[in-house]
């Protein structure tokens, strides 16, 4: 967050806030971090990240979304290494994961890293052995596992049996027991316990308590606060980048990390020229206009079914923290995939309603769909800037199979006009524009079918500050031309003074709709973390 | 009698383990049991020296790939038949244009494993230092090589030292127990030893999945330079007994021999995006693809023979593919279902 508003004043608000701020060193520290930074291409990371972590502590590093917390981690452990700024781990610098590995460090990554095809003892001792010559003899790797698998997955397994073999929560338990094999003095978790049951959970924190006490540097990096706050010794709050601030275990509580997380950002991204109550209260007067319906869709087996109606003139903001269903929600409305249950209805006429089946039936039922990640779903790299455009309306745009390209061309002419995409000729490559007009060509095609509904997933990653602005306008004109839009984003101050309604995603399911006052950052953020207004945390998070 | 049926058990026993050996196992037996029908002298002393002698090219070849198809992804090593004819034109002139001569078989053999080590550590740095993808760096490697052949012999000439073509030809290597027979045992114990090591281990497991060996402290350019230098010790041995068994030096025949050994490769079982394939599988799929060859012979298709031969065997290759692929997915699935009641 913040990226949109000018970025020194998130570490001016870093100092304002009222808890008390601890990023002083000591001499117990083993892990220390200062002023790292880290970009990938033009999309910033990390800002200026300072951290330091004892021997014998929890250390929680926190904050939403694109905070840079996996990526701050990541480069502590060698994975990748920083842009700017010193990073130590008992005085070194480690170059690679090995070197990490050599400095007494163990990392358990986001993604669930197993060499699929080899056995559960084999992928405890990756990286255990040396180039040529084992440090441990077979059946000492053996004994070892069988003393730390068992209690941590609460019962036997055949150690020789392929990893493939085995669902993710016992992935899950083998990569954590992967690193403590290698008897770390410094262990981060990297949202280590998604894919763990609740009485998993608990034995994991037991596990973490145990290595505090034989004096391991543990850091955790989590969403989850109630989590947190049981256990963690401090928490390093990440937002946009920079740490906002330390807090030690007195004060380590709800309010306090929401409030770091969000900080005092709270200017408006967005000025809508209409007043959104107005157009709120027409969209509301005709409910009978619904343009789409979602009606009992499941996203995963045990996930609560989604009823969601979209209005005519309405932009609803989707958001969740990372895989809690938003994108597979809006990848189902495009039709990319099935639902596990209920089934996505859109307007043809008056009352006819008809279901979605597929890619093909939501873009004739005229459903538009702009993908968040152009590179992977949105454009042809290696085609020109017009083909780019003209590919998914060949199909439309035809007489006798032959394709009317001065049709396609007139609609290209006047999307460019409509969106004000700047391009070195049409037979420039899609790759000379950058992101932000790249992303005006996939939102401009789909556009040209003239759409009743536009799904937009996360539009504005990796798009400068202006183009942002003109995305939002280009919403609002959609809206009040009668279109129904979903945005998802996770960028929560999009929403602001923009969206109708926010709906917000936790557990495969919406956990909650907000709407006119109620759209607010820090509510949003709650919400997002499991909170809704009444104080009540929602305890199903801690579930699979 | 009883040893034969001993070891196709063990094998069977093997093959149950790992379902990818069953395809080129099932497809050994259907195979030898035609040669007993068409051609039961392969049965005798004699018969089965000269399928040892003939087929030890193409079985040292595949296993020369399999490493290099371990360590993924794509893993193909076009060079590999090329080279072997580099170091078999070095084995007959180059030896003697160094001034070294070949007469003794230690120096040979030690000649044509450096060789094909220095090449495959060359390539296998390439790969692995720039990041290039295997198939194109060993393209590039098929095609300098067989240009170097070609400049270096314009035609077939020359001929193998004495003793080498001996181990082939001699009256003596008409046995059960041939020199060709100890050279590919002493391949196998090699690879014995080697499947055993914690390098080749790293090999698997960086070919099944490179970030979790790199994120595990793996060294992955020492390991994928590694492979090729495997890699390289099996085109050497192969180079030996391909000389032994031309006679001569070949400058052309290298092209071929690739895509023979890689349809071996395959044939034995080999996933080529990694981390899968054995040198059991490379072996079965080896003497899978020369029994067919043989089998053919036994038939009288004249000038179209070997037209034949390769129709057959693609043919074979892929009703084996098909097969294979839907074993593993029967397998798959009955161990989903014995995951979700146990």
């Amino acid at each position: 967050m913040g990226r949109v508003g000018p970025t020194p004043v998130v570490s001016q608000n870093a100092e304002q806030v009222s808890v008390a701020v601890d990023c002083a060193t000591s001499e117990d520290d083993v892990v220390i971090l200062r002023s790292i930074g880290k970009s990938f291409g033009e999309t910033i990371a990390v800002r200026e990240a300072t951290l330091s972590a004892r021997a014998g502590e929890i250390h929680a590093i926190v904050g939403e979304n694109g905070s840079g917390k996996s990526t701050l981690a990541k480069i502590v452990a060698g994975v990748l290494p920083p842009d700017s700024g010193d990073l130590a781990i008992f005085g070194k610098a480690p170059r690679s994961p090995r070197d990490a590995r050599q400095l007494g460090l163990a990392m358990v990554f986001q993604e669930v890293l197993v060499a699929e095809g080899a056995s559960v003892l084999e992928n405890l001792f990756v990286g255990h052995d040396g180039f040529a010559w084992s440090k441990l003899s077979k059946r000492e790797k053996i004994s070892r596992a069988n003393a730390l698998l068992p209690r941590l997955l609460g019962s036997e397994i055949d150690l020789k049996e392929d990893i493939a073999a085995f669902p993710l929560s016992v992935r899950q338990w083998v990569v954590i027991a992967r690193a403590l094999l290698s008897n770390p003095r410094v262990l981060i978790l990297d949202e280590a316990t998604a894919a763990l049951d609740q009485a998993s959970v608990e034995r994991f924190h037991a596990e973490l308590l145990r290595l505090r006490e034989e004096g391991v540097c543990v850091i955790v990096v989590t969403h989850r606060i109630a989590e947190l706050t049981a256990f963690a010794d401090r928490a390093t709050v990440l937002r946009d980048g920079f740490n906002v601030g330390t807090l030690n275990r007195g004060d380590l509580s709800e309010d306090n990390l929401l409030r770091l997380m969000t900080g005092e950002t709270a200017t408006r991204v967005h000025q809508r020229t209409e007043s959104l109550e107005a157009a709120s209260d027409l969209a509301a007067s005709h409910p009978e206009s619904a343009l789409l319906r979602a009606r009992g869709m499941k996203l995963s087996a045990i996930a609560a079914p989604i009823d969601l109606d979209l209005r005519a003139g309405e932009v609803v903001g989707l958001i969740g923290l990372e895989g809690q269903g938003q994108v597979d929600f809006v990848r189902v409305l495009a039709g990319i995939q099935p639902p596990i249950a209920g089934e996505v209805l859109v307007r043809r006429e008056e009352d006819l309603y008809v279901p979605v089946r597929g890619a093909k039936s939501a873009q004739e039922a005229g459903i538009a769909y702009i993908p968040g990640d152009r590179k992977l779903e949105g454009l042809f790299p290696n085609l020109s800037v017009f083909e780019n455009f003209g590919l998914p309306l060949y199909r439309r745009e035809k007489r006798l199979g032959f394709i009317l390209r001065r049709r396609v061309h007139e609609m290209f002419t006047e999307q460019e006009k409509q969106l004000s995409v700047v391009h070195g000729g049409l037979s420039a490559p899609i790759g000379s524009l950058s992101g932000g007009n790249q992303q005006k060509i996939v939102i401009g095609r789909s556009l040209a079918t003239s759409p009743s509904v536009v799904v937009l997933n996360d539009p504005t990653r990796g798009v400068d500050v202006s183009t942002k602005r003109e995305f939002y306008d280009l919403l609002e004109r959609l809206s009040s031309s009668g279109k129904g839009v979903l945005f998802l984003s996770n960028e929560i101050e999009e929403f602001i003074g923009l969206c109708h309604r926010v709906a917000v995603f936790r557990d495969d399911s919406v956990l909650t709709i907000l709407e006119g006052h109620d759209i607010r950052i820090d509510a949003i953020l709650s919400a997002m973390f499991g909170y809704l207004d009444n104080g009540r945390q929602d305890t199903a998070g801690m579930k699979p | 009698m009883s040893s034969v049926r001993r070891f196709l058990a063990g094998l069977w026993r093997t093959s149950r383990r790992q379902m990818s050996l069953l395809t080129p196992f099932a497809l050994l037996v259907v195979l030898l049991i035609l040669c007993a029908i068409r051609s039961p002298i392969l049965f005798s002393g004699g018969g089965f020296s000269g399928l040892v002698g003939e087929s030890a090219p193409l079985i040292l070849a595949a296993l020369a790939l399999t490493p290099i198809a371990i360590a993924g992804p794509a893993g193909i090593d076009l060079a590999v038949g090329p080279l072997m004819n580099f170091i078999n034109i070095g084995i007959v002139i180059g030896l003697s244009q160094l001034g070294w001569g070949s007469t003794n078989p230690v120096l040979v053999v030690c000649f044509a494993i450096g060789v094909g080590v220095l090449i495959g550590i060359f390539q296998g740095a390439v790969i692995a230092l720039l990041r290039l993808q295997t198939v194109i760096v060993t393209l590039a490697g098929y095609l300098i090589l067989a240009g170097l052949n070609l400049v270096w012999l314009s035609e077939p000439s020359g001929t193998a030292p004495t003793w080498l073509y001996d181990w082939l030809w001699s009256p003596q290597a008409q046995q059960v127990f041939s020199p060709a027979l100890f050279v590919l045992l002493g391949a196998f114990v090699l690879w014995a030893l080697l499947a055993r090591s914690t390098f080749f281990r790293n090999l698997r497991l960086m070919g099944s999945d490179e970030r979790t060996a790199y994120t595990s402290g793996v060294r992955l350019v020492a390991t994928r330079i590694g492979a090729h230098a495997v890699a390289g010790v099996y085109v050497g041995l192969a180079a030996v007994m391909y000389t032994a068994l031309i006679g001569s030096a070949d400058p052309k025949a290298g092209a071929a021999f690739t895509l023979t050994a890689v349809t071996a490769l395959v044939l034995g079982g080999a996933s080529l995006s990694g981390g899968r394939a054995s040198g059991i599988g490379a072996v079965l799929g080896a003497v899978d693809v020369w029994l067919i060859s043989y089998i053919l012979t036994t038939f009288r298709f004249g000038m179209a023979a070997s037209y034949v031969v390769q129709l057959a065997t693609g043919v074979v290759l892929v009703v084996a593919l098909v097969a294979g692929g839907l074993l593993t997915d029967l397998a798959r699935r009955r161990r989903r279902m014995r995951g979700q009641t146990g």
